[in-house]
């Protein structure tokens, strides 16, 4: 679990699947943490990347911007990369910005699987 | 004191005692001369137990008050008593049998300084007349004898101690009299105020150095000399460390000092006869201080103007329409935001109205809300719809190394029609402009786009919509309704609520209604840049 000042992160493992579960605020303060996260998740070169945003309170256009980035690099690499659906906050930036149009959104991390 | 004792003992007497009074006007400092030894430290022991009371029986005390001598020729047990310091003591004076005494008043300089006691036991002669003469004599010659010494002890004590302290000092240090005159100088002082020697310094008439120097205080005034501390003492102030730059006339050399003054007042009459002044010399300090003030500061105002350059100096007139708009950056100086809006003229009775927000902060970012805000103007004048206008920004976008340059864009074109004007809305990844009837009803204009510059390719399409008197269209940026986040966000709820109130204000208050409400939720500190642009049709 790593915890920013108003971040928390919580990274699991199953096989060759990583999910990382997001919860608090996602924002300009709290990138450089998820971006920590994400570099010692890749070390693994998981076939997959889930960030589950589902407890995920807050996020801005940097969080946007980090989760566009880490879509962009999984593309890049031939990994899988999936957001688990946030709160309604999360998913009206999501909506607002049509982002939602351009990223693989899931209900559950299990989802993936199917 | 015991030589003056051992005078007495045992030719006159057989004990004699000092008493001295001590600053605090207490009987202490007890010289105890006897012939024999354990009477004395007796009689020491029970000075100390049972201290004589100043304003007591005890002849000591009475003679201390009066002034004059005392013969006690003959001591009954009695009268002993009466003026015993206790059981014990009188105990001690009737065992050792106390007979005689004559006590005399050690006096010097108009001053008592405590009394000379002359003590004959048990088989000894009773004291006569005679022997008080000699008694004073002896206690007039003792008194002098003591006080001398004393004096001398004190000045000598007092001298060495001044001397250690200024000759050690790096400070400048001067002693001047009430009419300027310097008394004193150390040669710190010297140093300072250009001259060789102290001496120099002392020499000088006053009124002849300080003219040499322009001092001006920390704001940089000019100060005269007469509001110097060392100056306003004498009229009775007590100032506080006064910190001035000291200019030197002739080179335009420059010391920072900080000058504390202190009165010498005269112990009798309370007079100020000196001040002594101190300077401690903060030049390095201080410009330390300022370099990095001062770099500090244009750091904050080299941000500050740059972001201030990033939004338009004034807004355009629009007839028939009423314009605002309010820009309140979060954080310091230094952190320029992304946030912008513009208004221009272009074509033929064409305005367009546009609001954004570039993902981040600080250069790069200022950086590229002036790409967003030029390429939008340009494509506008070459005539483009606003579909196009934000393609080409996207495309603008794309093409900056390294990328990843999110924006998002509201654009609103306006043209004016019959009661009130028409606007296009395009939005990219932008928050809706709220379009606010002249009842209070709130509703949302526009349909929602990509953002700009990194998801490709981008989806925007255009709405209409039209204004009519009294309505009023608000573009705004996220931190308006992120504000308060996470606990007491504004929210897009929070700000429909605070729309609902725009017809009754003046547009200009409405604004300032929003900007006061975002700041409350986010108790004064706001974690991102906020900026609003309204207009309403004049009616």
């Amino acid at each position: 679990m790593a915890v920013g000042s108003n971040l928390l992160i919580d990274v699991s493992r199953n096989g060759d699947r990583v999910v990382l579960r997001l919860g608090g605020e996602l924002d300009l303060a709290s990138v450089p943490l998820l971006e920590s996260e994400v570099e010692n998740a890749m070390v693994e070169d998981p076939a997959t990347v889930i960030l589950d945003l589902s407890a995920l309170e807050f996020i801005d256009s940097t969080g946007l911007r980090a989760i566009l980035s880490l879509d962009k690099r999984c593309t890049e690499s031939g990994q899988a990369f999936a957001l688990v659906r946030g709160s309604q906050q999360v998913q009206r930036l999501m909506n607002m910005t049509r982002v939602d149009e351009h990223l693989k959104i899931i209900d559950s991390p299990e989802e993936i699987l199917l | 004191m015991r030589e003056v004792a051992k005078l007495t003992v045992p030719r006159l007497a057989d004990i004699c005692v000092v008493d001295l009074l001590d600053d605090d006007g207490k009987i202490k400092d007890v010289a105890v001369i006897a012939a024999d030894d354990q009477i004395a430290r007796g009689i020491e022991a029970l000075r100390e137990e049972h201290p004589l009371d100043p304003g007591g029986a005890h002849p000591v005390a009475r003679v201390i008050r009066s002034g004059q001598p005392e013969l006690l020729a003959v001591m009954a047990d009695t009268s002993l008593r009466t003026f015993a310091q206790g059981s014990e003591h009188a105990r001690f004076m009737i065992e050792h049998g106390y007979r005689s005494a004559v006590v005399a008043p050690l006096r010097a300089r108009e001053r008592t300084l405590g009394a000379l006691s002359v003590l004959r036991l048990a088989e000894g002669e009773p004291y006569a007349p005679g022997d008080l003469d000699l008694v004073c004599e002896l206690a007039r010659r003792a008194a002098l004898a003591i006080d001398n010494a004393r004096l001398f002890s004190d000045l000598h004590r007092v001298e060495q101690r001044l001397q250690a302290v200024l000759v050690n000092l790096a400070e400048a240090i001067t002693v001047a009299d009430e009419h300027g005159q310097m008394v004193f100088a150390n040669q710190a002082a010297a140093d300072l105020l250009g001259v060789a020697t102290p001496s120099e310094l002392i020499e000088a008439a006053p009124g002849t150095i300080m003219p040499r120097f322009l001092v001006l205080d920390e704001q940089g005034e000019e100060l005269d000399l007469e509001q110097m501390p060392g100056r306003r003492l004498f009229a009775g102030e007590h100032l506080e460390p006064l910190v001035v730059r000291n200019i030197v006339r002739a080179t335009g050399e420059e010391r920072w000092l900080v000058v504390r003054s202190s009165p010498v007042t005269d112990s009798e009459t309370g007079r100020i006869l000196y001040a002594v002044n101190v300077f401690e010399n903060i030049t390095e300090v201080k410009r330390a201080q300022l370099a990095e003030s001062f770099l500090a500061t244009e750091h904050g105002r080299i941000a500050h103007v740059l972001q201030r350059s990033l939004l338009p100096e004034s807004l355009p007139e629009i007839p028939g329409v009423e314009l605002q708009a309010l820009y309140h950056a979060a954080g310091e100086l230094n952190d320029v935001g992304g946030d912008f809006y513009d208004v221009f003229a272009y074509g033929e009775d064409r305005w367009m109205l546009v609001i954004g927000d570039v993902c981040g902060k600080g250069p790069r970012a200022a950086g590229v809300t002036a790409l967003a805000r030029h390429t939008l103007r340009a494509a506008a004048i070459s005539g483009q719809s606003p579909t196009d206008m934000l393609s080409t920004l996207h495309e603008a976008l794309l093409r900056q190394p390294p990328g990843e340059d999110l924006c998002t864009v509201c654009l609103g074109m306006l043209t004016r029609v019959q009661d009130g004007a028409r606007l296009t809305i395009a939005l990219a990844g932008h928050p809706p402009p709220l379009l606010i009837s002249a009842d209070g009803d709130v509703r949302q204009a526009g349909i929602s786009g990509t953002v700009l510059g990194v998801v490709d390719p981008v989806s925007i399409e255009e709405s209409e919509i039209t204004l009519c008197t009294g309505e009023t269209l608000l573009m705004y940026t996220d931190g308006v309704i992120e504000a308060g986040r996470p606990d007491h966000l504004l929210g897009e709820e929070g700000l429909f609520e605070l729309c609902a109130a725009a017809p009754s204000l003046p547009l200009e208050g409405f604004l300032e209604h929003i900007e006061l409400a975002a700041l409350t939720r986010a108790q004064g500190r706001l974690r991102d840049d906020i900026a609003l642009l309204a207009l309403r049709i004049e009616g």
